[in-house]
């Protein structure tokens, strides 16, 4: 198994935006579907979720409310907005010009 | 749809601002929660639950971190943040009390002085009268040629007020009366204003209590009394509305009382206690009969409302016509009148206090105060800066901990704004006692005047909030410094040799020398001043100033008086007062030496053919019998005045030296004549010489006088002179009952020892020096807080020079030396600018020093020497400091 890697500040929106346009979840749910997404790798320290989370909130690119969890716990449940999900298309579309950038220059002989 | 959500964000960001408890209750529920999932989780995969618990736990990523960054997602975080600032700030605050107490004394010392001097300039000049739109309201004067009529008849006052320029004019002329009540032995003399039937409305002032009389009401025996009347006589009674109160005899009903804060028109006056219509000026001033029909008399001092839609000069060019209209009617009284509009926005006294004269005034101890202001803030910026400079790790850690640049920005300037509020809060007290000090020093009048500078929250609030924006400019260099630099930047700057203000050194040094120049300067003229007032003190008036005690009496102001019925009176009251026990003399006179009153007669040799208009001019006054002696003036030759003069068939006059010397020099002028004003003046024969005397002010050169005998030139209002053998306790008691006893209805003004009744004479001296020294004294304490904080600076800046320098053994004297040498000899070159300064340079202090030179060199050395020594104390506390810092410690930390 890989050394967990503390995401790279930045990339924290993008990842949380990827979790929840495959659908509504909770907090804890957001960082262990990034955590299964990466395949362990990338490690989402709760200090830094919950503030991004709010943050993402406050410029209206995910909503939130309390419901229910199937366990019957009471959660607060986080989703996508329409902005968000645009804003997902175009943050993904200038992150892959970004790393596909930076391969090529660590590439570069 | 979007809308919706619009309406959500909104609610929830409200939400947000106005519970932030609940919001963050949700929040820390929402962390459990978090907590409690990462532990289940762990427990799936077969991690033990303490095990689970603790490392769920562990994943959090530090709860002190999370809570600031948390709290940075929140709107408005700022607001939550300042009260942990604040903590934080007091806590830092705490940990360096030295520097602590003397920001805040600087703070406080130079608030307080702020808020006083601006109460005592808002009290002169700033005040707009307490009347409905006070900046329509001029004053109207006339100018006649070289000279200025001051007031007018009431016919010509009619005539002006129909000038289309004004909606309104009122008139009212002033007077002292006697108010008395049937049944009560306290008659008592009171300012009085008989005014013109609208005055109150056209000034549009409220009545306290009761009502105003009205325009029809002018021949009305009503009458308004005065806030301080109200308190003072009546306990603020409210069933005075109705009551009689008797005016110099005549009954008028009370039927209103003036708001505290409606005190006349004037500055530099007395307050009318009183207020009646102008048409009742016989029943109270029996002598006046004419005041309203006479058209060459004068006495009516006018104020005029202009016309809201008109500019001054169309208001003037109305006025001119009118002026232009009375000078063609009346050629004799009125030729070549011209009209002057003086804004009367603020009470105004133009003959005595010209505004412009006292705006400028004002202006000047204004700058003076903000510029007091400056330097506190600028050294306790100072002081900050070398604070930021010791707390350069401290900064460094929290930025490199992920706190923002602006966050510690905010985090300093928090503190530069408590310190500013703890600097406020300490001025409160400091305020007090200056206002207090302050109008103590204001002389005892016969009647009350309002220019009393009084202590004023809102003056200190001015003041506060000032000083909080000086703390947000002052502290904002400091903050910037202290933040603005990464921890790279200090790394690398310790390994050299530190001090990032460095190029900013000349500006602190300019300042240091700047200020031990100006609180120098201040200093020498202070003690200067309190020299001179020792002097004064300690001079020879040419009478005895201790042992005596003086009132006034005007009995003709009651129309039961006539000037027979007055001789009696003073007669009885003169037996009366000499059987007192332990009086050894009393006489009259018109008016006593130095007591800001007098007048003065043109004299002539009998027989000289010189013009009278290049006649000497002496001081005049009318005495009774033996009053030289009770005053304690020697006569040099002849005699004073006796009863038998009263009836010789030659006016006796007594001369003192001065004038003897001038008319007769080189002969005894015993026995000589003399002329008074004219050629057809009264004709005088000398019968004593007295020894000269101060007349008017403390500083004047030898004046001429001369006495004529008060018997034989009887007048109704005089001043009692009572010489006590020792003690005068008690005996002003004994004055007013011996006056009571003679008739209870008679006013007694200005009772008093005679010390009090010159103080006008010492008021000048006294309030110059006691301005002078607290300037000083403040000059004094920002200079010792400017050198601390310079020093301070300069150790922390150089503490790892001063920490290799010990380390290698150098002497804690070198040391020293080391770091207080230069601003010391800095603040000594800047001390000895200004007190240079005031030796050479005349600034309009010569007027205000009787018998001290400008270069008094007792002065002169204890003010330096004072200086110096604080200076030097200043210097040493904040370089000691540096030498007992422990060179290990000190390497160690860079």
């Amino acid at each position: 198994m890989p050394e967990p890697v503390e995401v790279l500040q930045g990339t924290l929106d993008l990842l949380i935006l990827k979790a929840l346009v495959l659908g509504p979840l909770h907090g804890w749910g957001i960082s262990k579907r990034v955590r299964q997404l990466s395949n362990d790798v990338f490690q989402v320290y709760q200090g830094s979720l919950y503030p991004a989370l709010y943050r993402l909130e406050d410029k209206d690119w995910v909503e939130s409310a309390w419901d229910e969890s199937p366990e019957g716990r009471r959660v607060r449940v986080y989703r996508l907005t329409p902005k968000g999900k645009r804003a997902f298309v175009a943050e993904r579309a200038s992150w892959r010009v970004f790393s596909a950038t930076l391969d090529q220059v660590l590439a570069a002989e | 749809m979007s809308r919706f959500r619009f309406l959500a964000r909104a609610g929830r960001r409200l939400r947000k601002l106005l519970r932030p408890v609940a919001v963050a209750q949700e929040i820390a529920e929402e962390l459990r929660l978090h907590i409690r999932m990462e532990a289940e989780d762990l427990m799936r995969q077969g991690v033990p639950a303490a095990e689970a618990e603790r490392q769920a736990r562990l994943a959090f990523g530090g709860v002190a971190r999370f809570t600031e960054e948390a709290r940075d997602a929140w709107p408005l975080r700022w607001l939550q943040r300042i009260g942990a600032d604040v903590r934080y700030g007091l806590r830092s605050l705490r940990q360096t009390p030295a520097f602590t107490l003397t920001a805040i004394v600087a703070i406080a010392v130079s608030i307080g002085a702020n808020a006083t001097v601006f109460g005592a300039v808002d009290s002169m000049a700033l005040r707009s009268l307490a009347v409905r739109d006070p900046s329509s309201l001029y004053a109207v004067y006339g100018n006649q040629g070289e000279s200025t009529l001051l007031s007018f008849s009431y016919p010509t006052y009619e005539d002006l007020a129909r000038a289309p320029a004004f909606s309104g004019v009122l008139a009212f002329v002033e007077s002292p009366v006697t108010v008395s009540e049937p049944g009560r032995d306290d008659a008592a003399a009171v300012w009085a204003a008989h005014t013109s039937d609208n005055y109150f409305s056209e000034l549009g002032v409220v009545p306290a209590l009761g009502s105003f009389y009205r325009p029809g009401d002018l021949a009305s025996p009503v009458l308004v009394i005065s806030d301080a009347l109200w308190a003072s006589r009546y306990a603020r009674d409210p069933r005075i509305i109705g009551r009689t109160l008797r005016l110099n005899g005549s009954a008028f009903t009370i039927i209103g009382v003036a708001p505290a804060q409606f005190t006349g028109t004037r500055l530099f006056a007395y307050d009318p206690a009183v207020w009646i219509p102008a048409g009742m000026h016989t029943q109270t001033i029996p002598k006046s009969a004419g005041l309203l029909s006479n058209r060459a008399g004068n006495g009516f001092l006018l104020v005029g409302r202009v016309q809201s839609h008109l500019s001054v000069a169309e208001a003037q060019a109305s006025v001119d016509r009118v002026a232009q209209d009375l000078a063609a009617r009346f050629p004799d009284q009125y030729r070549a009148l011209t009209i002057s509009l003086i804004s009367n926005r603020t009470p105004i006294n133009p003959w005595l206090a010209p505004p412009e004269r006292i705006a400028l005034i004002g202006r000047v101890a204004l700058a003076g105060c903000l510029l007091v202001l400056l330097i506190a803030c600028a050294n306790v910026s100072s002081l900050m800066l070398a604070r930021t400079t010791v707390r350069r790790q401290e900064m460094a850690a929290r930025l490199a901990l992920g706190a923002s640049r602006g966050r510690l920005v905010q985090q300093l300037l928090t503190e530069s704004l408590v310190l500013a509020s703890l600097g406020a809060i300490a001025a409160i007290p400091i305020h007090l006692l200056a206002a207090r000090g302050l109008s103590a020093l204001t002389p005892t009048l016969e009647f009350a005047s309002t220019f009393r500078p009084a202590a004023s929250s809102r003056l200190l609030l001015w003041s506060s909030l000032l000083t909080a924006g000086a703390a947000l400019v002052f502290g904002l260099g400091p903050a910037l410094q202290g933040a603005g630099r990464g921890l790279g930047a200090v790394l690398r700057e310790t390994a050299g040799r530190g001090g990032g203000g460095r190029r900013w050194a000349w500006v602190r040094e300019s300042l240091v020398v700047g200020q031990a120049l100006i609180s120098a300067l201040v200093l020498v003229a202070g003690g200067l001043l309190v020299r001179s007032l020792q002097r004064a003190r300690a001079l020879d008036t040419g009478f005895r100033l201790d042992s005596a005690v003086t009132f006034t009496v005007d009995p003709e102001l009651s129309p039961l008086y006539d000037p027979a019925r007055t001789q009696q009176f003073y007669r009885r009251l003169e037996a009366d007062l000499a059987a007192l026990p332990g009086v050894r003399a009393s006489a009259r006179a018109a008016t006593i030496p130095l007591d800001g009153s007098g007048s003065v007669r043109r004299v002539l040799p009998e027989g000289d053919a010189a013009d009278f208009a290049s006649a000497p001019v002496a001081e005049y006054n009318l005495i009774t019998p033996g009053f030289l002696a009770a005053l304690g003036t020697p006569m040099l030759e002849g005699r004073e005045f006796t009863r038998a003069d009263t009836a010789a068939p030659e006016e006796p006059a007594i001369v003192n030296a001065v004038l003897a010397q001038r008319l007769w020099p080189h002969e005894s002028a015993l026995g000589k004549r003399l002329r008074l004003q004219s050629p057809t003046g009264p004709l005088l024969v000398v019968v004593g010489v007295a020894r000269a005397s101060l007349y008017r002010t403390l500083g004047e050169r030898p004046r001429s006088a001369l006495w004529r005998s008060l018997d034989r030139n009887p007048r109704s209002r005089t001043v009692v002179l009572v010489r006590a053998g020792g003690s005068t306790v008690g005996l002003a008691a004994a004055v007013h009952s011996t006056v009571r006893a003679i008739d209870p209805s008679l006013p007694v003004g200005g009772l008093g020892t005679l010390r009090q009744h010159v103080s006008v004479a010492y008021a000048s001296v006294e309030s110059a020096a006691a301005g002078a020294l607290a300037f000083g004294g403040l000059g004094l304490l920002l200079a010792a807080s400017g050198i601390y904080g310079i020093i301070t600076y300069a150790v922390s800046q150089r503490r790892r020079e001063i920490g290799i320098r010990m380390a290698l053994g150098a002497p804690g004297p070198s040391v020293l030396r080391l770091v207080a040498g230069r601003a010391l000899v800095l603040t000594l070159a800047g001390a000895l600018i200004g007190g240079l300064f005031v030796a050479l340079v005349p600034m309009g202090l010569d007027s205000l020093l009787h018998g001290v030179g400008r270069d008094d060199l007792a002065a002169l050395l204890s003010a330096t020497a004072l200086f110096s020594a604080v200076a030097v104390l200043a210097a040493l506390s904040a370089a000691l400091r540096a030498v007992r810092l422990n060179p290990m410690r000190v390497l160690r930390l860079d």
